[in-house]
């Protein structure tokens, strides 16, 4: 066994953990956040991406040790209380899910896709989220959903840089 | 702003119930040990290193499922076929016997207190296997030189089904001004619902009730085949599955490992959860389709259609699966005229067993194989006659005028509008400026194509329990018997 230390979703958390243990199964079994899901075990699906130090991962891929110092943002910790992310709501909007165990992975890449390229083309958007599998719904809501998303961030940031000028 | 879904607010923010998202107290893991034989002799198990193994509580082999007087994998209905001959079957045992009969088969189970240990367990497993030959491909399989694989299964051949009448489609084709055959191959697949199979199962002795957690597209379907399999009384089981990632026909009936779990869980006295790894279920979990559609259409000199006959080799894999044998017999013959008005159907299936991960249901069970293989042989006959494709199919089409219309294999079609679906395909495809489309594209070096298609279907399997919700004296919530679909089943 050996000890790592991390923040999960801004709370530091020290758990006890084998050395071949997957990042996945330390967040699902030990820290009870099942809203990341394991969908193939391989890097193929995309249902265990989590961000880690801002960036998209595959927690089903990465050991629990490599995250030792790191910061790991889940899908739990997406919405501000009732208050959902952008991206959660446009999935919602635009039946960007079906069944919805594909749903976290998808929305956390989208977050970071839309982190990278604020208005990303229908390319950018396909080769964004060509790790991530649905066997629902043909991936064209969940094309619009993405789009729908960046138009709701960039006037979140609109909103955001006019209230600024106002009070300065 | 559109309608929003009630259940999808849990799914996007991860607070969603998938079965693997169910923990109970106390609760210890299952892990599979599956042949990598697609074929052998078992001549003996042993356990003593794996029961020796760290964390190790149990570990099952064929003799406790004897024990237990579990019974077989349910293997569907006494189908019948030509001269009234009911379909032969091979049954699947829940862990294999004597013998294994696919790669990926369950040979043995470890359960441990962690998933882990339970997975480091089975390596420890000893199983002696006498590889035998294999029978791959339902062409060859009633071939003289190939093993048969059950004893009451000769030649390996299930079932001979026919639908329609071969006189009367005969005496067309003989007759007949022009005909067209097209071979259609719809390939094995594995579908893959994205949420690995997984079940949790618990018994709840204050209720008599023994709990099973596991995705499903049908919660009385799975209750009844986990009744027959352990003989546990209906309504002293409760199948819950709140969250399902996925069905497409493979899980819609109980599998070995449903039955494992619970056996573990009763002789335990404890919780046991078994969540599969993707790759163990590409070999272990049913596949679907696996078929060969020999199709012909006969046509008078006006082009009518005259007569269709279809040849079909089916492929049950290695055991009669609760679904398997409706593909080839019902589900491919139904609808086997699609749309048109033809005189005489005829067509002949083989059933036949092989050494390959047995066949269920998917995305449609042979119907969707049916409608592509009537569309390409209506395509394939106008291409060879220089018919126009949409005219040929206007000239053939059951009339509104004719509903309701009984097939020339009896099944009943209540109504249709086919031209008038037509023309509104027609017009959204924009089919009339194609060609000029297609010149555009052609000067500019591109390839454009465009095709036509038209199909009816059967929806409902027909005899298959339905879902419904019950109240019962010790139970009026939902998980009793109901479900509601999310998923892309």
């Amino acid at each position: 066994m050996k000890s790592v230390t991390f923040q999960v979703n801004a709370k530091s958390v020290t758990v006890d953990v084998e050395p071949r243990a997957l990042l996945v199964d330390v967040l699902r079994d030990q820290l009870g956040l099942t809203g990341t899901h394991v969908g193939c075990d391989t890097s193929q699906c995309g249902c265990c991406t989590v961000k880690m130090n801002g960036s998209a991962i595959k927690s089903c891929t990465t050991l629990a040790v490599q995250a030792e110092g790191a910061s790991i943002d889940t899908i739990e910790s997406l919405a501000n209380g009732d208050q959902l992310h952008p991206v959660q709501k446009a999935f919602s909007e635009c039946h960007g899910l079906q069944c919805g165990f594909c749903t976290p992975g998808m929305i956390m890449a989208t977050v970071e896709l839309l982190e990278q390229s604020p208005i990303p083309t229908t390319e950018e958007i396909r080769e964004g989220l060509a790790g991530n599998l649905c066997r629902c719904t043909g991936y064209v809501n969940i094309e619009r959903a993405v789009r729908s998303a960046a138009t709701a961030l960039r006037f979140e940031r609109e909103q955001a840089a006019k209230k600024q000028g106002e009070s300065v | 702003m559109s309608l929003m879904r009630h259940e999808d607010e849990r799914l996007i923010t991860g607070a969603g119930k998938f079965t693997a998202d169910w923990n109970l107290e106390n609760q210890c893991h299952m892990a599979v040990l599956r042949s990598p034989h697609a074929h052998a002799r078992v001549l003996k198990i042993d356990t003593a290193g794996a029961m020796q193994a760290e964390g190790v509580l149990l570990v099952l082999t064929a003799a406790d499922i004897t024990a237990a007087r579990f019974n077989s994998i349910p293997s569907g209905p006494p189908i019948k076929g030509v001269d009234d001959q009911v379909i032969r079957k091979g049954e699947m045992p829940v862990l294999a016997i004597d013998r294994v009969r696919f790669t990926g088969q369950p040979v043995a189970v470890v359960i441990a207190e962690s998933a882990v240990l339970a997975s480091d367990a089975c390596d420890l497993i000893e199983v002696d296997y006498d590889p035998l030959p294999a029978v791959v491909g339902a062409e060859s399989a009633a071939m003289s030189d190939k093993p048969q694989l059950h004893p009451a299964v000769e030649q390996n051949k299930a079932l001979t089904f026919e639908s329609g009448s071969r006189e009367a489609v005969d005496q067309a084709f003989n007759t007949a001004a022009k005909t067209a055959s097209i071979t259609i191959r719809s390939q094995r697949l594995y579908g893959a619902p994205l949420e690995p199979k997984a079940v949790l199962a618990n018994y709840d002795e204050p209720r008599g009730m023994t709990m099973v957690y596991t995705p499903t597209q049908g919660v009385l379907g799975m209750q009844a085949a986990l009744s027959a399999v352990t003989g546990i009384p209906t309504d002293e089981l409760e199948i819950v599955s709140q969250d399902v990632g996925g069905s497409f026909g493979l899980r819609g009936g109980a599998g070995p490992e449903h039955a494992l779990v619970i056996l573990a869980a009763r002789k335990l006295d404890r919780p046991v959860k078994w969540v599969a790894g993707r790759s163990e279920l590409f070999s272990g979990e049913w596949h679907g389709r696996a078929l060969k559609l020999e199709a012909s259409i006969a046509l008078d000199v006006n082009d009518h259609i005259v007569a269709m006959r279809y040849k079909d080799t089916v492929d049950l894999g290695a055991y009669n699966c609760y679904f398997g044998g409706f593909i080839g017999t019902n589900n491919l013959s139904v609808t086997m005229g699609g749309a048109y008005r033809v005189p005489a159907l005829y067509m002949r299936s083989e059933l036949m067993l092989t050494n390959t991960a047995p066949i269920s249901a998917y995305r449609g069970a042979g119907r969707p194989d049916i409608a592509f293989a009537v569309e390409r042989l209506i395509d394939h006959a106008a291409a060879e006659h220089k018919l126009d494709p949409v005219e040929f199919r206007r000239k053939n089409f059951i009339d509104k005028e004719d509903f309701p219309y009984t097939t020339a294999n009896g099944t009943v079609y209540d109504c249709g509008d086919f031209h008038t679906v037509l023309d509104k395909a027609l017009a959204l495809a924009d089919y009339e400026s194609f060609e000029s489309r297609n010149d555009v594209s052609k000067a500019a070096g591109k390839i454009r194509g465009i095709g036509v298609g038209y199909y009816v279907e059967k929806s409902g399997a027909g005899a298959a329990p339905k879902d419904q919700v019950s109240c019962r004296r010790w139970c009026v919530s939902p998980a009793c018997g109901h479900r509601s679909f999310r998923s892309g089943a």
